[in-house]
Parts: structure tokens; sequence; C-alpha cells
């Protein structure tokens, strides 16, 4: 008597959902406690993530940020390296990418421009990076505690060049002048895909560049030696000592690679958005990101669906804190907040109730029969 | 189909598992699995690697939850969720692997757990009390005082089955209990038994030591593909037929071809006056872990070094492997010198030619979380290019391919590693590293856990690959395995290799003697 188990990615599956669903109650018992009617507030977020051309723009802006960090804490983890240092990284590709702008937007052709932003947002990223992946592998620093202080020093970093060198003499503001248009990433609405009908939104091509990476790193994972080196590392450091893989070596070039997917939100926010350095450019993406990849499981095709769900949550919670009064941004924090923490922290919370109840049903009519 | 002869049925039975079911993802662990434990007896479970012996073991301390079946004691059903439902009604489970806290004393390591009176101020009066009348019954051979970090693997072994006892166990469960002691420490251990017998507690030992097993057992349940398909009496079969049953065909040990294919001209291995010492600064204190080893592998050749645990058997083959630094002496390996230092790396070793079949207790020649095939893949791809492709139906056609060669169970090479049994993992780390063709394959205990059917296997497959002209260096303690298979034996003692002996020349006794006493009797 042969009784076919459920796969284990239906497990997981049930799971995510269940977890986001009790994130989603305890935010509406939020709103209820401020007065708001939450059916009504339901609809606004989900008709201002989904429900026109501009929402899906910008729920697809912020989705591309989210799965260039959740890219780089899924690479990162498959090796067994708990990199926080994602905001770090982003902020310095962002500096790459913004010194490029300014110092070429005229003088390069755009598509040179756009390669050379590029490999400098990643060479920076991988950078800030390296360090800390080098201090572990041959140092035995904790890749945590590292990774956090990088994020600090990116942080002061980017605050001392747009205050003190970027930053135009006659400007009051601390961001960088505004770059030429000929530097600009080209906007999707641009491209005329669907007629001239999408509103226009900063989404723009660093979202197919985002894609092709959770392709690329998904090749990579499974489907190149380095992958492979670097998972075999994650699931049992000790087993690879014997099969003779360098593991100092491995954890050094994953987190490169980690720290290169996380300085591409650099492209998305400046050269595709903003087209100006500014301060809090990197607004908790990188942070956002451990979330994206927890709820992604650390898989990058999954990454990309995750990635759209935050990113709607980020429109979503955009709109509602625009269109009722006493909302603020502060509540779509905490509904966010509330999604991180279910889905991150509480990850296992309800596993085994959940198992049982997958498998209940089957189990108590054996025991009957049984009797 | 289950045949309980008279004799066995009429004793009362303490544990019953009855029709016992469990799938792990598509694997079919077993089905209608019976087994009946009479009181007060010795009851052998044997069966092939994966046939489900140790999911029955882990089903009964509460480990696992069959997804069918019933599990009674003393004829009242129950239901064991975790194993400390199990401890609380009496059945108390051994490990391979014994955990215990070094830096605290026997007494402790085994309160420890134990309902706790006071957080203020603790004693262990009465424990200790009960404990010293336990194992004055039992004989043990330690001090309750002694620091578990000073006691033998058979001492703690020891100390398992006492906690066991002050717990008030009626059904012990041991898991190949025999595979890391000596002869001498397995005698002790079976008569520990037969005193756990006397006061009326059940021992039911699995293991693939089907000799031992004939010796001290009551019944021996032979399980088969997930079914305990015969319960036999020792009394009434001979090892020969239970082999038999295990196996369903009988076995015959391969024997060594009379001439070797031994290419003196060609030294695989060259070890010349190497030594370790401990590593310390103070150099005063530093002592020898190898003293002045030297040795020469030549091609189609098996030697193995035998010594009592700790003689540095282990380091040596470490070393070699480039796991292990070294301070003096040089190695050479397929003509390429390799002096004194840092380990020169496992990478490097592979390179030479090396094949390395780590200690099986380690579980570290396959990544548990990786499939099968990807854990065939493990050390194997270095010569592959920076961006190789793997190329998934080929990984998957040849693991599929080593895996009927060397009949590991279940034929599945997409099923994660870990779920296989450890004698089936044993048998496809063994098949990787054969599979490369090395020039010098190191193996260390290499047929523990593995059932006799794959360990014959294991000799017929050795034995070709030195008729290839492979040269393989086994460190192993079973002392029947390394007479089978070695071609010279050199003893190692304390660190330095003492005599170097010729097929002719093997005996237990002989090897025996010389490994404890480190004379050399000429």
């Amino acid at each position: 008597m042969m009784n076919k188990s459920l796969p284990s990615w239906v497990n997981s599956l049930v799971l995510i959902v269940v977890n986001i669903i009790l994130a989603l109650i305890a935010g509406a018992v939020v709103l209820m406690a401020t007065n708001v009617d939450v059916i009504y507030a339901a609809k606004i977020v989900l008709f201002g993530a989904f429900g026109n051309s501009e929402g899906i723009g910008y729920t697809l802006f912020y989705a591309t940020n989210f799965m260039f960090t959740g890219l780089s804490v899924a690479l990162a983890w498959h090796a067994g390296l708990f990199n926080i240092g994602a905001e770090g990284q982003a902020t310095l590709g962002g500096i790459g990418v913004a010194v490029v702008c300014s110092s070429f937007e005229n003088s390069l052709p755009f598509g040179l421009l756009v390669v050379l932003t590029t490999v400098t947002s990643a060479l920076m990223g991988a950078l800030w990076a390296f360090i800390p992946g080098w201090l572990n592998a041959y140092r035995g620093s904790h890749i945590v505690i590292t990774t956090i202080m990088f994020n600090f020093i990116a942080s002061s970093l980017l605050v001392y060049l747009v205050v003190n060198v970027l930053k135009g003499p006659e400007q009051m503001a601390s961001v960088s002048p505004i770059f030429a248009q000929s530097s600009w990433l080209p906007y999707i609405h641009q491209l005329n895909l669907f007629g001239d009908s999408l509103a226009a939104t900063p989404l723009n091509i660093s979202f197919f560049w985002a894609i092709l990476c959770c392709l690329l790193v998904h090749f990579y994972l499974h489907h190149s030696r380095f992958g492979y080196e670097a998972r075999a590392v994650g699931f049992s450091a000790k087993s690879t000592d014997f099969a003779g893989i360098n593991k100092g070596r491995v954890i050094v070039i994953t987190m490169m690679l980690s720290g290169a997917l996380a300085s591409f939100v650099g492209l998305n926010e400046i050269q595709g958005g903003s087209h100006q350095l500014k301060l809090e450019f990197v607004a908790g993406y990188g942070f956002t990101g451990i979330a994206v990849a927890i709820i992604g499981r650390n898989q990058p095709l999954a990454i990309i669906v995750s990635s759209i769900l935050f990113g709607a949550l980020y429109q979503g919670g955009s709109e509602l804190a625009f269109n009722i009064d006493h909302i603020g941004n502060d509540i779509v924090l905490l509904i966010q907040g509330l999604v991180i923490l279910f889905c991150g922290a509480l990850e296992w919370m309800l596993k085994p109730n959940i198992d049982n109840w997958l498998k209940g049903a089957k189990r108590k009519r054996e025991q009957h029969g049984f009797d | 189909m289950t045949i309980v002869s008279p004799s066995v049925s009429a004793l009362v039975p303490a544990l019953e598992l009855l029709n016992i079911s469990k799938q792990f993802s598509n694997n079919q662990a077993l089905s209608q699995a019976s087994l009946r434990v009479a009181a007060g007896s010795i009851h052998g479970v044997v069966g092939e690697n994966g046939a489900g012996k140790s999911t029955l073991m882990q089903i009964a301390y509460g480990l696992e939850q069959p997804d069918s079946g019933m599990i009674k004691l003393d004829g009242a059903t129950l239901i064991l969720d975790c194993p400390q439902t199990a401890i609380t009604h009496g059945v108390g489970m051994l490990h391979q692997k014994v955990s215990w806290l070094d830096q605290l004393s026997v007494l402790e390591n085994i309160v420890l757990g134990d309902k706790i009176q006071s957080y203020l101020y603790q004693t262990n009066n009465e424990a200790e009390k009960e404990l010293r009348q336990l194992r004055r019954e039992f004989g043990f051979d330690f001090s309750l005082d002694q620091l578990m970090a000073n006691l033998s693997y058979s001492q703690r072994q020891q100390v398992d089955i006492l906690r066991a006892l002050y717990r008030g166990v009626r059904i012990l469960i041991l898991d190949e209990p025999m595979a890391l002691l000596s002869a001498s420490q397995s005698q002790h251990l079976f008569d520990l038994f037969l005193l756990l017998k006397a006061q009326g507690i059940s021992v039911v030992v699995v293991s693939h030591k089907l000799v031992a097993l004939h010796h001290i057992c009551d019944v021996i349940s032979v399980i088969k593909q997930g079914q305990v398909i015969n319960n036999v009496e020792p009394k009434d079969v001979s090892v020969a037929q239970i082999t038999k049953l295990v196996v369903g065909h009988e076995i015959v040990m391969p024997q060594a071809e009379n001439k070797p294919n031994v290419g003196a001209d060609k030294p695989i291995l060259v070890v010349k006056k190497l030594n370790c010492l401990t590593p310390s600064k103070n150099k005063a204190a530093q002592t020898y872990l190898l003293k002045d080893i030297n040795l020469t592998l030549y091609s189609g050749q098996i030697v193995a070094v035998v010594g009592l645990p700790g003689a540095g058997q282990h380091l040596l083959l470490d070393v070699i492997a480039g796991l292990s630094g070294f301070d003096r002496g040089d190695i050479t390996i397929s003509k390429r010198l390799l002096p004194a230092g840092a380990a020169y790396g496992i990478a490097q070793a592979r390179k030479l030619g090396i094949g390395y079949v780590p200690d099986p207790v380690l579980a570290l020649g396959l990544i548990s979380e990786f499939s099968m095939v990807e854990s065939a893949m493990l050390g194997c791809w270095a010569p592959k290019p920076f961006f190789s492709r793997f190329k998934r139906r080929r990984n998957l056609e040849h693991c599929t391919v080593l895996m009927k060669k060397w009949d590991v169970r279940p034929l599945n090479a997409k099923m994660k590693s870990g779920y296989f049994s450890a004698g089936n993992q044993q048998k496809m780390v063994l098949a990787r590293e054969i599979n490369q063709l090395p020039q010098l394959l190191l193996l260390n205990q290499p047929t523990q856990g593995v059932d006799v059917a794959g360990i014959a296997l294991i000799y017929q497959q050795l034995f070709e690959l030195r008729q290839r002209g492979s040269a393989i260096l086994l460190v192993s303690d079973d002392l029947d395995e390394v007479i089978s298979l070695a071609d010279h034996v050199v003893i190692i003692h304390q660190g330095r290799l003492i005599q170097r002996l010729n097929k002719s020349q093997l005996t237990k006794q002989r090897l025996h003697l010389l490994m404890t006493l480190g004379a050399n009797d000429e």
C-alpha cells in the first residue's frame, strides 16, 4: 500500500500564504483600532498597487529594488552566509553610478555609459562585500557583525560625498545635481510596448536586468561549478574539506557576487529613478531584501514573486497614506514590519500545525480503518 | 509472513510493534512490519542496509511516528510521540554517536535532565546512592566522579547503559553497539547483556555482526524490504543460514588473487622519516604524534595500518591525504615530492591521483542535503573548466549506473543523500572514489555499517582496483577485514611503525598482541 505524500513545496507554499494572511490580519486589527474601514483600506491598497498602469509601474519599480537585494541575500545564504550588508553594498553601488554619471554624462555614448555604470556599481558593491567576506573566510570574523558595521560606514561615506563633494555649489538640499538627460535609463512607458497607454512612472529598463539577474543566479546556483561549490559549503562546510573545495575562496567569491547584486539598486534608483544621488536612496531596501529572500525560500525564481509582493505593499501602502488622512507612512511601515515579522522571524511558528493539518485527514481515516 | 516458533511465543512479549508502516518522501521504509520482544530476552535485529531496521527502532523509541500500526507495551496500546514518553514507559535506546558533556562528571551527566528539586541548592545524594548500587550490581568499571573526558568510548557506552538503568529501563535498544569496540570490549558488553537479561530486562541489538549476534541472542528477527520476514532462534540455525535469510542467497567472500599484480618498480607512495608533533608553542612540551614513519606502497598493493585507537593511524591517513600538516620528513606521491610544512590540501592530493574515503562515523563523505546525483560529484569535478555547466541528464545517468553497480538502494538518484541508510551512503562514497580509478586509495573503516552482501561487493571492487595497478592504504579496526584484504600489514604503536608483516604471517592473535604490547616479537 503506497500512500503518496505531498511534495514538500506544497507545505512551504501553504506556510508562506498562511503567514502572509496572518500578518495582514494583524495589520487589519491595527487599522480597525485607528477607526479605519478595513475593507475600504484593502481596496485602496489593492487598487493602488495593481489597479492601473501607474500603480503597476510603481509596484514593479519597487519590486526591481527588492529583486536585487533579495537575490543578494539569497545567494549568500546558499553558501551559509547571512549577508545583512545589502544596504551598504547598495549605497556603494549608488555612489559608483552617480560618480560615473556625473563625470561622463556628456562625453560618452549612452550604450557605453550604461555598461560603465553597471560595471562600476558591481565593482563597488563587490568591494564593499569583499572585505567582510575575506575577514570571515580567513580571519574568522562574524559576517553578520562586519556587514552591519559596513552599512554604517557606507552611509557615513555617502553623507560625506554628497555634502562635501557632489553637491552643487548653489544647491541648498543635500543632493547631487541632476544628471544630463542623455545619461538616464529609458523609462518603460517611453518604450511604447503597449502603444503609449502607460502612465509615466519611474519604472525603467533595469527591471529587465533584475529579471535577467534572477535567471542568471538560478543558473549559477544550480547549473554551474561555482554554484555547486557554494551550496556544498553552505550545507556542510566540513564535508567540503574532504572533497577538496577551497572554502575560503568560495566564501569570498560568493560575498562579492552578493554585493554586486545588491549594488544594482543604485542603477534602478539613481540612473533610472531620481537621476541624482540622494542621502536616503536605499531606504531600507537592503533589510527588506532579507524578508524577500525568506519568503522566496532563497530560490531566485520565487524571489521574482516575493519581490512583486513587497513592491505591491510599498506602493499600495503609500496610496493608503495618501488617501486616508490620519494614516501616515508609519502605519505602512508597520504593515510591512508585520509581514517581515510573520514571514521572517516567526517563519516556522505554524509549521507543525500546518504539517499536521495537511496530513491530518488521511491519518484519521487510516486509524479508523485500523480499529 | 511471520513464523514464530512456539518457544518464543510462549514467553510474555514485553514490547510489541504491530503492522508498522512508515514512508519517507517516496521511500517506503517499513510496510506492515511486526516485531515482538519477549521480556528478559536478548533479541537481535538483522537486515540489509536500508531494510528498515533503524527506522523500526526509532519508532519504538518515539523518534519517528509510524504512518500506521500499533505499539504495545505489556499488552497495553501506547502512542510514543517522543523519546521522553518512551523513556517514562521504560524503553531506552543507545545511539552509535554518544554525546556527553565532557567537562562534567559521570554522575552529573547521568542526572542531567532529572527533575530539579531546588533551583538554589541541588544535591545528587539520592541519585548517587542509587547509582552506586547499580554500578556494583552490574560491575561497571568506572567511578561516578570521573570526568567524562577521561573515559574511553567503550566506557562512555557503558555510562549510557547505566543511565538507562537509572531511568528504569525495561527494554534497551542498541544500534550497532559493537561497531567501535575491540573484541574484548565487545565480550565485556555481552557479559553485561546477560546480567541485564537476568534482571528481566529485554535487550534489542541491531547489528550487521551476525556471528556475534548468533552467539548471544535468544531470538534473531530478520528484516527485509521493510518487513520482518522471519524470527529464528540461533540454536536452530547456523550463521550461514541467517546470512542467507538476510541476503536472499549465499555469500561467498571474494578472495585476493594469488598473483597480485605488484609493480615493484612503480612506487606510488613513498613516506620518508615522517614526523608529526603536537601543536604547541612550548618546544619542550611537544610530543610526537607520528615518529620516523617510513612507508612505501607499490602499484597493485593493499597495505593495512593497524593499531590501538589513537596510535596514529588516522593522523597518518590525514597527513597523506593533505588534510594535516607534518613537521619533518617528506612524502612522494606519484613521483611528486611534497616537503614538510602545512597541509598541502586534499585538492592537491586529488590532482595527484589520491582517492579518500573518510571514517563513516564522521558522515562527511556525502552532503546529506544534496541529492545523490550532486553528492556523487563531490570532489570529482576539479578538471572541468570554469563555467562548465553540469549536464543534468548525463550526471543522473552516470549516478544511476554507479548506484546499480554498487547495489545502492533505493535506486533513486534524486533522493537526498541523507535519506539513504548509513550503509548505502558508505557504499556510495566508495563507489564515487573507486570510480575515479585513483592511483592511491586511502580507506578509513571502509565497511563499517555495511551489510554482508555489501562487504562482499566492496572487497570485490577493491581487489579489482588493485588488479588495475592502484595502491590501497587501509585503516580498519576489524582485524578479520585486515587479514582478508591486506597484502601487507604494518603495526603502528604510539606513533611509530613497529613491524611489517606479510600476508603469510598474519594471524589475529599475533596482530592483537603486537597492537597492544607494541613489542617486536622477533
